[in-house]
């Protein structure tokens, strides 16, 4: 099990349709990891939630998050762009 | 209808076919037929006999299809709004230098006076806080220790601490930006008395890497301590947060993933961010400028740790919104103040007499007026035609005020100061709707019974959960109407 193997999981079920159809098809979720183990995908729903969990810190809430204190408005959404550290 | 200057269309091999309106900063997603009628209207087809269609007002609510003068007016309030924001007199925002002596001789340091000893003389600390009393207006006051290094200079936060908090004023967003050699724990423990709500410490990589850069005056290493230090922070009761900078360029760049992760195992479940800084050189700095990322490498840096890592910055992907913002140089009451009472209004100028625009010492505090407007109004970039008419304007919002001086008013032509949004937009959007579906297969994949969901016909993407949870709402019940559901 590993978080690399899950990043690899979903980065199938978003370019395979046939592999997601098959996954989806089980309808619950731990037959649907099972699955995906069989396949080659070793990973648990805690490393599933882990793929997503940086994305729903980061980028999903962006409006939420409101950036940094101290970047300044020039930041292009990346941070640290600024040479006076912000 | 008119099709708005600040539309994106475009078709993506990977994620699909698209509508961004920078503007409204929106993302609509598109089927092929709905891809078909925008590319229409851009070329001048005229779709108003369809206002009553779900996807026309949703085109006009979006700012993407607009009446004749609309987008101006538009514009009109997002100038006004801008200029409320810089004359706003609520808020003193201030950078203090309590010193600008350093402790360090980083090579690519743009300030230039780190061997002066001199802080802040008592007369200029009480010049200070009568200065601040003739801002009869201010409700809040806003800090941000800096310098040099403003931990040499220690008892002078703590003593105008106290007398900023005598003011009666609001105090808040107090930050502290320190090298965290001298964050020892006797000074960790005071943060939370001073309201410091932030901590940045900046480092260079691992130890190898760092101390062949971060190092003190006589040249011996300092990243032991300094994690010594970030530990001590970590383990105490700071209640705010500690944010690591991690300088990056071409030398560093490959280290930086690594020194993140240990980081945040190391300090799990702590308030520690981490991210990476870019190293810009603008002034004339003993560094070899060649070693910088460019802004394309830097772009691509970012898009590459979300691709293959799965890290995004704070700020995530998608674009923000900057037509109205402001920093502390575009904004009347945004000062930097400097040891001797002098004032500045950006970080970057500190040292530089040529770049002061005031003292607090004076009566008429600002002596430079032209350069103080110069920075407020002069850099506006609603006052430029070309970026009036750049499809990115909303979302860039002139970029750096600082570099657009130097652009404007220096002859440093060579400056981009253009966010990079101008030429890399579609890879920020591609990035941005990789991360969507990433959540979206995530979300399905753990709930018991569910299924991938049906390709709509089109659906606006939003980074606000509410409004994305909104707008799917939306398109699920829409799904009944015969123009919305993909055929």
């Amino acid at each position: 099990m590993s978080l690399e193997q899950a990043q690899q999981f979903i980065e199938r079920m978003k370019t395979d349709e046939a592999f997601r159809t098959k996954i989806m098809a089980e309808a619950d979720v731990e037959a649907r990891l099972n699955l995906a183990k069989v396949e080659g995908y070793d990973c648990t729903v805690e490393e599933i939630k882990s793929v997503s969990s940086e994305l729903s810190d980061a980028d999903l809430n962006t409006v939420a998050a409101g950036g940094w204190v101290y970047s300044c408005y020039s930041c292009p959404g990346l941070g640290g762009t600024c040479s006076s550290y912000c | 209808m008119l099709w708005s200057r600040y539309n994106t269309l475009f078709r993506s091999k990977k994620t699909g076919r698209f509508c961004y309106n920078s503007l409204s900063n929106s993302l609509i997603e598109l089927d092929e037929k709905h891809y078909a009628l925008l590319e229409g209207c851009r070329q001048g087809q005229d779709i108003s006999c369809a206002q009553d269609n779900r996807f026309f007002v949703r085109l006009r609510e979006k700012h993407i299809l607009l009446e004749a003068g609309e987008e101006e007016g538009l514009l009109l309030a997002r100038q006004c709004q801008r200029q409320a924001n810089c004359f706003n007199s609520s808020t003193l925002g201030l950078t203090i230098c309590p010193t600008l002596a350093c402790n360090f001789r980083c090579p690519y340091c743009f300030e230039s006076s780190q061997q002066s000893g001199k802080c802040m003389s008592t007369e200029t600390q009480n010049r200070l806080i009568d200065w601040i009393k003739e801002f009869t207006a201010i409700k809040h006051l806003s800090v941000v220790w800096y310098g040099g290094e403003p931990l040499l200079a220690f008892d002078t936060i703590c003593s105008l601490t106290d007398r900023f908090l005598a003011l009666g004023l609001s105090y808040e967003k107090v930050g502290l930006i320190t090298n965290g050699y001298l964050l020892d724990r006797e000074k960790i423990r005071q943060l939370n008395e001073l309201k410091i709500d932030s901590v940045q410490i900046t480092l260079d990589g691992p130890a190898e890497v760092h101390d062949t850069r971060r190092m003190l005056a006589g040249g011996d290493p300092t990243f032991a301590r300094i994690m010594e230090n970030v530990a001590a922070l970590m383990d105490s009761d700071y209640a705010g947060l500690c944010q690591i900078r991690i300088n990056v360029d071409k030398n560093n760049f490959e280290s930086f993933l690594g020194l993140r992760t240990e980081l945040l195992e190391r300090f799990k479940g702590k308030k520690l961010y981490v991210y990476p800084g870019h190293l810009n050189i603008l002034g004339d700095q003993a560094y070899d400028s060649c070693c910088c990322l460019n802004t394309q490498e830097w772009v691509d840096f970012h898009l590459e740790l979300a691709r293959r890592h799965g890290m995004l910055a704070s700020a995530g992907l998608h674009p923000s919104y900057r037509l109205d913002s402001t920093c502390v140089a575009t904004t009347h009451q945004g000062f930097v103040l400097g040891p001797e009472g002098e004032l500045y209004k950006c970080w970057d100028d500190v040292g530089r007499p040529a770049l002061v625009v005031g003292t607090i010492h004076r009566q008429e505090s600002i002596t430079n007026p032209v350069l103080w407007a110069r920075y407020i109004t002069g850099v506006d970039p609603f006052n430029d035609p070309e970026c009036r008419n750049c499809t990115v304007l909303p979302i860039c919002g002139g970029g750096c005020a600082h570099q657009r001086l130097l652009a404007k008013y220096h002859g440093r032509k060579e400056i981009q100061y253009c966010l990079p949004y101008k030429t890399r937009l579609i890879d920020f959007l591609e990035g941005y709707i990789d991360s969507v579906r990433t959540r979206d297969i995530c979300t399905a994949l753990l709930q018991p019974g569910s299924t991938p969901a049906e390709p709509l016909s089109w659906r606006v993407i939003s980074p606000d959960p509410a409004l994305h949870a909104a707008d799917r709402a939306g398109e699920v019940t829409s799904q009944i109407t015969e123009d919305h559901v993909a055929s």
